[in-house]
């Protein structure tokens, strides 16, 4: 087999392989209402520029958890409405991130 | 003796179903009005057109066979349903027997679940979301949880405008885990959701709850971003 086309297997291995070598992270957070109660099956989502994450729901007690979640800066929605979600600015690490306590009116 | 024939027929058709398809049972109406709570049910099966059918021609049979065989004048007159009804021949015996199987169908005993509908209105001052306001159902006759963990939830899925099903998502939590969100309607990539035509089977790896502190997180600052 010639060097090129070694090469150029060799690379395609690796760029096919890449998705699979990359870690996802965990997103876990809670949501109140301002009267200071949680605020249950609430909608969440992560936006990465336009892709969003599979809908996660928030518990009984208010908290949200997203399992499998890309690293990196993204918007946190909460969607208090059904059409406009209420949005925060988050940097998400590997393996978990902890998001702060939302309020909400 | 037909009869005993028919209710052994009815009572096959009726305990085919699971008791867990609940959809067997439709059209159930409700009452309410303010806090006094009123509720009424109705049973519409499934095969709806076919009892309808049986019933409207099954008593066909025997008027046929009595009047082809037997000839006679007989004849059936007296009030019904604030009508005055005066019947002669086949159609008197059909109208009788007609009768007849309506009330014994009427009167079939049902061992199955039914849909019913409660209507209420809460009175709480001051509640601007109303999604905040959670009723429960005690004890919750809708799910069945057994030791090993497993569970059967019957739902009530209406249609959407395409004529499909509108699943609904599925919120599992419990206090010591990190809720988790099952989308019924999406197949998600590391979760096998085995649909039949009115049951959904999650199997596999998709229901691992993880612990609440499993991990230490790193902590992200928050930026409120402008409403568009």
């Amino acid at each position: 087999m010639k060097p090129l086309a070694r090469c150029t297997i060799a690379t395609s291995l690796v760029l096919l392989l890449l998705p699979a070598l990359a870690h996802a992270a965990a997103v876990r957070g809670k949501v109140e209402r301002m009267a200071g109660y949680p605020a249950a099956y609430i909608r969440i989502t992560l936006n990465f520029a336009g892709r969003r994450t599979s809908a996660v729901y928030t518990g009984s007690d208010g908290f949200y958890y997203v399992p499998k979640a890309q690293a990196g800066r993204c918007v946190l929605e909460i969607w208090n409405t059904k059409d406009k979600p209420t949005s925060f600015q988050i940097e998400v690490r590997e393996p978990s991130t902890q998001v702060p306590t939302v309020r909400l009116p | 003796m037909w009869l005993a024939a028919s209710a052994k027929f009815w009572k096959k058709q009726l305990a085919r179903k699971a008791p867990h398809q609940s959809r067997d049972r439709e059209g159930a109406v409700g009452f309410a009005y303010s806090s006094t709570l009123i509720y009424r049910r109705s049973y519409v099966p499934d095969n709806f057109f076919l009892v309808t059918g049986t019933v409207v021609l099954l008593p066909l049979v025997p008027a046929y066979i009595l009047f082809k065989f037997l000839p006679s004048e007989a004849g059936a007159d007296g009030p019904y349903s604030g009508l005055s009804l005066r019947l002669k021949g086949a159609f008197a015996a059909y109208f009788i027997v007609l009768l007849a199987v309506m009330s014994f169908f009427h009167s079939l005993p049902s061992n199955e679940v039914e849909l019913w509908t409660i209507k209420g209105k809460v009175a709480a001052l001051g509640v601007d979301n109303v999604s905040d306001l959670r009723i429960s159902i005690v004890p919750d006759q809708s799910q069945q949880k057994t030791p090993d963990l497993a569970f059967k939830i019957r739902v009530m899925v209406p249609r959407n405008a395409q004529g499909q099903p509108d699943l609904p998502n599925v919120v599992i939590e419990h206090p010591l885990f990190n809720p988790q969100t099952i989308h019924l309607d999406q197949d998600l990539p590391d979760c096998k959701l085995t649909k039949a035509k009115d049951e959904v089977d999650i199997a596999g790896d998709c229901l691992k709850l993880s612990k609440r502190s499993e991990t230490p997180a790193f902590e992200t600052q928050l930026v409120k971003l402008p409403e568009h």
